[in-house]
């Protein structure tokens, strides 16, 4: 498993990490970078008192994959020139914490057999923030976001899709909340949000606040788990 | 109103998978691309509580006959009768229960469906990738991790984002956190 590191957590290209880095799921970065706001993430990266931090596997399913696929192929030119560039730092994670957090949240929902919720890349990014310290996570997806703030809600969510009734392993859900404690996930729409508040969309003139709003449904169309109603809500904040 | 309970009489001899292929056939037979569509949810949904490979081929081969049923160009009839024969030899093996052949005669109708639009391909991504696509994202509706979505589908990241940005999912699991909360979280992260 690439990115995993049997020895003490350090940062790849960037040295020591900073306590209020930030580390970034492929999810965020692929609904940033597919909807043309990749710049609002490198402005809020200037402005950060940490860093932008990717683990060796959201490179893999941000930039190298996709760079073999036509399609995919620009929007991954544009991550590995923000990579080169030193806009991120690689981050790594034990063996340990990545097998705990599997263990833990692909065993805390049972019906018959347990519920395998998540895999090896949402794993990797939280055991790379437990790992260094680090307490805020930027990231799309949202079913380990999910996981990590309200993990019941997600439990009901199941049990309405699937219609059955789903038990709770009391011990790997106290391991799992225990694990991610602390743990905050903010999302690219908040990218946007502090890209817009430090003048970002200013270049639109009478546009500007048409174009954040534009944004916000771009990034949502890309993937961004944010509903019309909390997008309504951040054009008022 | 409450379900009425089944008797004992009333279940199915056959194992389950038996009768998720059969309801698959039965819908192909019709023509029944709306059924074929039910189809597909029911095997995606069996992939996450059974987690058998079988489940995910009847899925995306359910997904495949009903818009082949829907389009045209594909209705060729010696094609079909293919098909009803192939999806006949894979009932035998699900109702002995015999996976490996089962998975392995899935495969090759998958692989014979697939050529049909070699044939007159007219976008670049074809309808097995859009099957796969649409499979992952009613995963990732469900509640299952984008990640393990991609892992049982073999669909692309970019595509399942963009689909399932177009739905209304993100409306409809609600909030965890208001937008003022995240917004200030994220307000720590900046000078």
């Amino acid at each position: 498993m690439p990115g995993r590191s049997s020895s003490e957590p350090q940062g790849g290209k960037i040295g020591k990490i900073r306590p209020d880095s930030v580390v970034c799921d492929s999810s965020s970065l692929i609904s940033l970078t597919d909807s043309g706001l990749l710049g609002a993430l490198m402005l809020v990266e200037q402005r950060m008192k940490g860093d932008l931090l990717v683990t060796a596997g959201v490179i893999g399913e941000s930039i190298t994959n996709p760079m073999k696929v036509p399609e995919y192929s620009f929007s991954a030119v544009r991550l590995k020139r923000a990579l080169d560039s030193g806009a991120f730092g690689i981050v790594k994670f034990s063996d340990n914490t990545f097998d705990r957090i599997l263990n833990a949240a692909n065993n805390m929902f049972y019906t018959s057999r347990p519920f395998h919720l998540v895999n090896h890349g949402e794993a990797e990014m939280l055991a790379a923030a437990i790992d260094n310290n680090l307490t805020t996570l930027l990231m799309d997806e949202r079913t380990t976001r999910a996981l990590i703030e309200a993990p019941m809600e997600l439990k009901n969510h199941l049990e309405n899709e699937f219609r059955i009734r789903i038990n709770v392993n009391q011990d790997m859900f106290a391991e799992f909340k225990e694990m991610t404690r602390g743990l905050q996930v903010i999302r690219s729409a908040e990218i946007v949000a502090l890209a817009n508040e430090r003048g970002y969309f200013k270049k639109y003139g009478d546009l500007s606040s048409q174009a954040y709003e534009a944004a916000l449904h771009a990034i949502k169309f890309n993937g961004c788990s944010i509903g019309f109603d909390e997008i309504k809500e951040l054009t008022r904040l | 109103m409450a379900p009425t309970p089944q008797p004992a009489s009333a279940k199915s001899a056959f194992p389950p998978i038996f009768e998720c292929l059969d309801r698959l056939k039965k819908g192909f037979d019709k023509r029944d691309a709306h059924e074929l569509r039910e189809v597909m949810s029911h095997c995606a949904g069996k992939l996450i509580t059974e987690e058998q490979h079988a489940y995910f081929l009847m899925a995306l081969i359910a997904y495949i006959l009903s818009k082949i049923t829907q389009k045209p160009r594909y209705k060729d009839p010696k094609v079909f009768k293919n098909i009803e024969i192939s999806l006949g030899n894979a009932l035998v093996h699900a109702k002995l229960n015999n996976t490996s052949a089962l998975n392995q005669s899935l495969d090759v109708l998958l692989a014979s469906i697939t050529e049909l639009e070699k044939v007159d391909r007219r976008f670049v991504t074809n309808v097995v990738e859009k099957g796969r696509t649409k499979i992952a994202a009613l995963l990732y509706a469900q509640g299952i991790s984008l990640n393990r979505a991609m892992t049982l589908t073999g669909a692309r990241k970019q595509e399942v984002l963009s689909y399932t940005g177009h739905t209304m999912m993100a409306d409809r699991f609600g909030r965890t956190l208001s937008a003022l909360e995240r917004l200030k979280n994220a307000r720590k992260i900046v000078k």
